[in-house]
């Protein structure tokens, strides 16, 4: 599979700015409860909750660039709240274990390839990653610009932490 | 409501199916049997949504606990309602709702 390129940058100001006017995807994100901010136009982060572990409920914050979309997924990481950033050595804490077959979250990924996003991967066809490292996605689970908007990445992570594939958050 | 109201009312033979697709957050909604099969309705879900059955697709009630619904494929709504799963009368009304989401798979094979 060909590698991605990044996209004019005015055309994915444009993508992103248009899936935040979405309405079906406001009404989602109001429906599930998601924190949606933007760092700037091409960068977003959203805070998600977690399903109920030892009657406590986590929340993840998740770093969304999207330099690449919509022809491609924006990337998507889990960072420290407060630095929105994340340093393997200081943030590991901030990442969850999450390993369901849709969704996985590699703290350090073994990339072949240059990657500027890494070195964490959450692994799925709905992030940009996934398209850097050596997956291969059916036709049916490759990402479909136009049919895939940024809510799909946000969603399928989400769907992770609420499913039984959730086990906690990672100890530093 | 007493239970001689509850005996009063009109047996129900129809839901009110709402369905979302939780990739796109595209919703459907339209009516259906409870005799009707699970299955029934997901096919007429996926048509109303003008989307098709992908390998790896997954069905759950749309309200936490979101319970899978393959178990269910080839029961009727009615037996779905018996189990309280995923269907229930609408608030401040008498109208029975079921509510559920398809979701498509994504790649996500770890390494």
């Amino acid at each position: 599979m060909t590698r991605p390129s990044p996209v004019n940058p005015a055309l994915a100001r444009a993508a992103v700015a248009s899936f935040l006017e979405m309405p079906e995807w406001r009404q989602k994100i109001m429906g599930y409860g998601w924190r949606l901010e933007s760092i700037d136009e091409l960068t977003l982060y959203a805070v998600l909750r977690a399903r109920p572990l030892n009657d406590r409920i986590e929340e993840y914050t998740v770093r969304l660039a999207c330099d690449y979309y919509p022809t491609h997924p924006p990337d998507a990481k889990f960072v420290n709240p407060e630095t929105l950033e994340y340093e393997l050595n200081n943030d590991l804490n901030h990442l969850p274990k999450l390993a369901a077959p849709y969704c996985q979250v590699h703290p350090a990924y073994s990339w072949d390839h240059p990657y500027r996003y890494g070195p964490q991967l959450v692994c799925s066809s709905m992030t940009l990653g996934y398209y850097f490292s050596n997956h291969s996605p059916t036709a049916d689970q490759v990402w479909e610009p136009g049919r895939h908007t940024i809510g799909s990445t946000i969603h399928t992570i989400h769907r992770a932490l609420q499913s039984a594939h959730y086990s906690g958050r990672h100890v530093k | 409501m007493s239970e001689k109201d509850d005996n009063n009312k009109p047996e129900q033979k129809e839901v009110r199916v709402t369905v979302h697709y939780t990739m796109t957050a595209r919703e459907k909604s339209f009516e259906a049997k409870l005799d009707e099969t699970v299955r029934q309705v997901i096919e007429e879900a996926y048509k109303r949504l003008e989307e098709r059955h992908r390998p790896g697709d997954q069905y759950f009630c749309h309200i936490e606990p979101r319970i899978d619904l393959s178990p269910y494929l080839d029961r009727t709504v009615r037996v779905l309602m018996s189990h309280k799963t995923c269907v229930h009368e609408q608030p401040h009304g008498n109208k029975l709702v079921f509510e559920f989401d398809i979701d498509a798979d994504t790649g996500g094979a770890g390494r």
